[in-house]
């Protein structure tokens, strides 16, 4: 198991080289000087000179990676043109509102997505299935935005039970902190509840035909533990990627949704870092949800071998 | 102990029912063995699979026939019911060893998981007993053996854990649903010593589905062959390899290899395809396929009967004409 972990561990190191040579390259990529293009036209000479001495462009492109590179291993993601305040700093003080809002869409996701899907396999033959697949389908093709202000417009509007938009922390209080953070994570969790209930579904109807399950089912168990038991565990190994890719896309910052309800976490600083062309900040947040990334995979690989003994004893 | 009356098995499809099993009955005693023989899709595991009400339904259903079971039919029985007597009172063995044990659980705690369903035993009885059945099924190191997972069994090993989950609960009747035939020759020899040996320790009947003629010569008391979903011959093993009264039957015997040195003889294959159950052939559904048929084979179907004491087939011919026909096929392939 260890071992396991150990090689997942090192055949990280690539995908972190690669990540970073593909964040270095994108902004070397934007026609003209990345200099005069934050600066913006009114800048001068001097200025641009300046910040390139600064940014260090004035060195041969290799040694322009190494220097960034080895400052990023070492914790530093550079400094924001416009606050002066580090990348780091920054992307830390967004985390907390993406965090919270991450950990709370998949909770309310997890126990909406498997009940769901398990009940849905038990009563496969009734019309309760085909309800179930239009209900999941229904729930990923729902534009992410227009179920915001749908439920704005009704939960923060009309009956004014939940504050409209905007964030608050959890040291403000717990209501205050969940109040802001129900109707993003509802609408993030539509999504996530249709992506995972149906891949848990189909991974269970799958594994419902194998010959253990009859096995099962020759023991003389009851429908509900064979399900829930021998069926649901094996459906969960693939349903773990799904679960993973789910939590890591939220985690690199709902962009449209902490847009819609004004939730200053990490979408909203990439996005922001775009329109007033902070490339530092850009350059540190992407890496930043590479990371993210990389390492949700890291947990779902380990995830997996708990739940297979065959990856486990390898 | 267990009697089969009369049993249909159906399964709608879009083309429309496919009758799998068609009016079969037999009764199996205490501590007997019976082999249920034929090839691919003449029935065989539906037969045992309705015995457990382990056809998925639908598509399955049961127009007509009782299956009782110490006086009660199972076709009529509640889930309930059923799931007390399944792994308890009868048990099942299946084809692939290597696909029938749960990956994700050890070996030991899918034995376990049985013993605690019907027996009301702490799980430290529960344990005990899942070793000494591994033991008992010649598992070497059975407590390492427990914590381990199918995965890191051999395929034989599977199969003889599998074993020991069936028997744990000590039921009465174990179906073997072609339980060797995953497995390579040696293997195979060594899974029907053990089952022979068990069962006659334990004492219980088994119900032997395969295909593999040598397998039911070695174990059964008593044969049904079966053929597009009926019973075409059915009688005690010795009189049907002896004297087979359905071509049939004697069709299958030839179609084994005869491994005697010096002797170079061509094995004879039983000609065409089995029948199509949604389109059964008029008449005897073998004649298509019959190396003897006769004109009147095409509108008679002929029902299984008795043709010596304790030994019936469906066909029109007398035990003395097909004694005839095969003396004649062999003496025109000039072996006597």
């Amino acid at each position: 198991m260890l071992k396991y972990i150990i090689k997942r561990l090192l055949s990280l190191i690539p995908v972190v080289l690669i990540v970073g040579i593909i964040v270095f390259v994108v902004i070397h990529l934007i026609p003209g000087d990345p200099a005069q293009v934050m600066l913006g036209q009114s800048a001068t000479d001097e200025q641009v000179e300046s910040l390139r001495k600064e940014l260090g462009l004035d060195q041969p492109i290799i040694i322009q990676f190494f220097t960034w590179f080895g400052d990023i291993l070492q914790g530093n993601l550079g400094h924001s043109v416009f606050s002066n305040k580090p990348v780091l700093d920054l992307i830390l003080e967004r985390i907390g509102p993406t965090i919270s809002l991450t950990v709370l869409a998949t909770t309310v996701s997890l126990l909406i997505a498997i009940p769901s899907a398990i009940f849905a396999v038990w009563k496969r033959n009734s019309f309760l299935d085909p309800l179930f697949m239009s209900g999941t389908l229904l729930g990923v093709s729902i534009p992410n935005f227009w179920l915001a202000l749908l439920l704005i417009l009704c939960f923060g509007v009309t009956f004014q039970w939940f504050p409209v938009a905007g964030y608050q922390p959890i040291s403000a209080g717990f209501w205050p902190w969940l109040s802001h953070l129900i109707l993003p994570a509802v609408v993030l969790s539509v999504q996530q509840i249709g992506i995972i209930a149906r891949m848990l579904r189909d991974g269970m109807l799958e594994v419902v035909n194998q010959d253990y399950i009859r096995t099962a089912k020759a023991k003389g168990l009851v429908e509900r533990i064979v399900l829930m038991k021998h069926a649901f565990l094996n459906a969960m190994i693939p349903t773990t990627t799904v679960i993973g890719t789910s939590i890591a896309l939220l985690l690199g910052g709902a962009v449209v949704t902490e847009t819609v309800f004004a939730i200053p976490g990490l979408g909203r600083l990439i996005i922001d870092s775009i329109s007033s062309r902070d490339y530092p900040v850009l350059q540190g947040s992407v890496l930043f949800v590479a990371g993210v990334y990389v390492l949700v995979n890291l947990i779902v690989d380990i995830v997996y071998a708990f739940l297979d003994p065959r990856i486990r004893y390898d | 102990m267990l009697e089969v009356k009369s049993l249909s098995v159906h399964f709608s499809t879009a083309d429309g029912d496919v009758k799998a099993v068609d009016n079969v009955s037999f009764s199996i005693k205490p501590g007997e063995t019976l082999g249920i023989v034929g090839e691919s899709g003449s029935g065989k595991s539906v037969t045992a699979l309705s015995i457990m009400q382990l056809n998925a339904s639908p598509p399955c259903n049961y127009p007509s026939g009782e299956i009782l079971f110490k006086g009660k039919d199972l076709l009529k029985a509640k889930e309930k019911e059923l799931q007390k007597i399944r792994g308890n009172d009868i048990a099942m063995i299946f084809q692939d060893p290597m696909t029938s044990l749960n990956p994700v659980f050890t070996v030991g705690s899918q034995i376990i998981e049985s013993i605690r369903k019907h027996q009301n035993v702490s799980k430290k009885e529960a344990k005990r007993r899942a070793i000494e059945m591994l033991t008992d099924v010649g598992i070497a190191h059975p407590e390492k053996r427990m914590k381990e997972y199918p995965h890191q069994y051999s395929g034989g090993m599977r199969q003889r854990a599998m074993i020991a989950m069936a028997l744990s609960c000590n039921p009465k009747l174990l179906i073997a649903d072609e339980p060797t035939t995953a497995l390579d020759v040696t293997i195979q020899a060594q899974l029907l010593e053990l089952m022979q040996n068990l069962q006659e320790k334990y004492g219980m009947a088994i119900i032997m589905i395969t295909h593999d003629l040598g397998v039911v010569a070695r174990i059964a008391d008593r044969i049904l062959v079966m053929y597009g979903g009926t019973i075409v011959e059915k009688g005690k093993t010795l009189d049907i390899f002896y004297e087979p009264l359905m071509p049939y039957s004697w069709s299958l015997m030839q179609s084994i290899p005869n491994p005697q040195p010096g002797k170079r003889e061509k094995l004879v294959p039983v000609p065409g395809q089995p029948p199509n159950l949604l389109h059964l052939p008029e008449g005897c559904r073998f004649q298509p396929r019959c190396p003897f048929a006769r004109e009147e084979c095409k509108k008679i179907n002929p029902p299984l009967t008795e043709k010596t004491s304790g030994h019936s087939a469906s066909c029109i011919l007398t035990p003395e004409e097909i004694k005839d026909e095969i003396s004649k096929f062999k003496r025109g392939r000039g072996v006597i």
